[in-house]
């Protein structure tokens, strides 16, 4: 791409990017750099900020918390860069990218008159157009711009919103070891035969999906000898990142990779279940950081954790939270500013309303 | 999806009202204009469909959770996107060709490995259109209704 080409696409991106919050508009075009790279992980269910990043002298916190708080003690100290909240202790394996700067804490962020509806607020979060007029993904509409197909990758079985453009869809990949056609001979060849042979109506959208896959067999079937130089934990989030981790080693050319982390709907027994989640969280970044450090690749890299929402600052009859609105955004990197993004959480505002404690997308800008 | 045209909507509504849930299926099933090319292949069969259909072709009756090969494929619907009965979100399946994405799509394909011993008990009319010889089940016409 020639210089006029970048910019006219840029000012493209900005166009279609109209009223979209700033941060994601700007990290799209941020990823149309080549060697740098985003990776985004989804918390899907809307994971409770307040025993994430802890307000742990604050009082009114476990007032509002008796059953649920995480007790002092165990509470990890941030020090005064983190204005004194702390960390869950399952996220200790962080606490080093913390201490090297490399990690950026987000609390709060959300968008304007916030919807409490899991699939709203993920839409919102996917098209990033609180107005929900757009029906494309924040990423799938930087992809429609590229031509490479593998522009952006989901690693899982369902490419998301986020990632579909109006003629773009990111390829969506399980697991390397398992992407490979495993069919007789003469079954294959017909596969690709057919690939070839042009049909009409749904049939042809049919046929694009077997060539789209036919070409990701031969893209991805070629990282099958990379091994990963760092320990994984043993779960379907650890293995999604040690397979991101290999696409960047191995080369794949994608400026985005994209995974989930579901589970974080605790409306009941939520401290031993965020407590395991938050575990395979850290756990994860922290191995994806040792592999990419491994590679020196760690400097072209930029990890963003995002929940559709936080929960309510009251705990309630089931020793779980509700719905809230503003949420916990993690950053992770060698090349970002990290540190504390906003400010203490104002718990005398039960629902943790985004607008009203300021740090929202456009707060996040100076990390990139 | 084709849609339908709005006298036809219209006509089936009408049916609905007078003769009920009963009736207007029968009036749907029964009708010459379901059966019309251009409404053919219009769908994507969902992963359950998908199996079901072929398990249906080869002629089996029932399923035995006991047989390895027969629990396998049962095993890959999650593979496809589709557990039964445990849809990802209260709003269910995205279906259409969201189940046609690289992985669940490679799956789909695979999971043909099955069924290609079995060419002399396979009936293919029952599941496509276009059928002509245990081959065509890498056809595109295979992954629709």
């Amino acid at each position: 791409m020639n210089r006029r080409e970048f910019i006219h696409k840029s000012l493209l991106t900005l166009a279609l990017g109209q009223g979209a919050p700033s941060l994601l508009s700007k990290t799209a075009l941020a990823a149309q750099s080549r060697d740098k790279i985003l990776v985004v992980i989804n918390l899907f269910g809307g994971n409770d900020q307040l025993n994430t990043l802890v307000p742990y002298r604050n009082e009114l916190y476990y007032r509002l918390r008796p059953n649920i708080a995480i007790p002092r003690q165990e509470v990890l100290d941030l020090g005064a860069n983190g204005a004194h909240l702390g960390l869950h202790p399952a996220l200790r394996p962080l606490m080093q990218v913390w201490n090297n700067g490399e990690l950026a804490l987000v609390p709060q962020v959300g968008y304007p008159n916030p919807n409490r509806s899991h699939f709203i607020s993920t839409s919102i979060w996917h098209t990033a157009d609180p107005s929900r007029r757009q029906e494309t993904g924040w990423l799938g509409r930087w992809g429609d711009l590229q031509d490479d197909p593998f522009c952006e990758t989901f690693l899982g079985g369902a490419t998301p919103q986020a990632q579909i453009g109006k003629r773009h869809t990111a390829p969506a990949i399980s697991s390397i070891d398992t992407f490979s056609i495993r069919l007789p001979r003469p079954f294959e060849e017909a596969f690709n035969q057919e690939a070839l042979r042009p049909r009409s109506g749904t049939a042809e959208e049919v046929r694009q999906a077997m060539r789209s896959l036919r070409s990701a067999l031969d893209r991805v079937g070629q990282l099958r000898q990379v091994r990963n130089q760092a320990q994984y934990p043993e779960n379907a989030f650890g293995r999604n990142l040690a397979d991101i981790a290999r696409m960047i080693a191995g080369g794949l050319g994608s400026s985005v990779y994209y995974t989930t982390l579901g589970g974080w709907d605790t409306h009941a027994g939520q401290p031993p279940r965020q407590a395991e989640l938050l575990g395979y969280l850290a756990q994860g970044m922290v191995a994806f950081r040792a592999d990419l450090k491994a590679i020196g690749r760690d400097r072209d890299v930029m990890v963003m954790v995002f929940s559709e929402f936080g929960r309510q600052v009251a705990e309630n009859a089931s020793f779980g939270t509700d719905h809230g609105e503003g949420g916990l955004m993690l950053v992770m990197g060698s090349s970002i500013r990290g540190g504390l993004y906003g400010s203490e959480p104002d718990l005398e505002d039960l629902e943790l309303n985004a607008s009203s404690t300021r740090p929202t997308f456009a707060t996040s800008m100076p990390l990139l | 999806m084709p849609r339908a045209p709005e006298a036809l909507v219209q006509q089936g509504a009408q049916v609905f009202r007078a003769e009920g849930t009963r009736g207007f299926l029968r009036w749907l099933f029964t009708s010459e204009v379901f059966y019309s090319p251009e409404y053919r292949n219009a769908l994507v069969k969902s992963p359950l469909e998908y199996l079901v259909g072929l398990w249906y072709a080869a002629g089996m009756e029932k399923v035995s959770f006991e047989e390895r090969s027969d629990r396998a494929l049962y095993q890959s619907l999650a593979a496809m996107g589709q557990i039964p009965f445990d849809p990802p979100s209260v709003a269910g399946w995205d279906g259409g060709m969201a189940w046609l994405a690289e992985s669940p799509f490679l799956t789909r394909i695979n999971l043909l490995a099955g069924f290609a011993g079995r060419e002399g008990r396979l009936d293919l009319e029952v599941f496509m259109d276009n059928a002509g010889g245990v081959l065509s089940l890498v056809k595109p016409e295979a992954q629709l209704l």
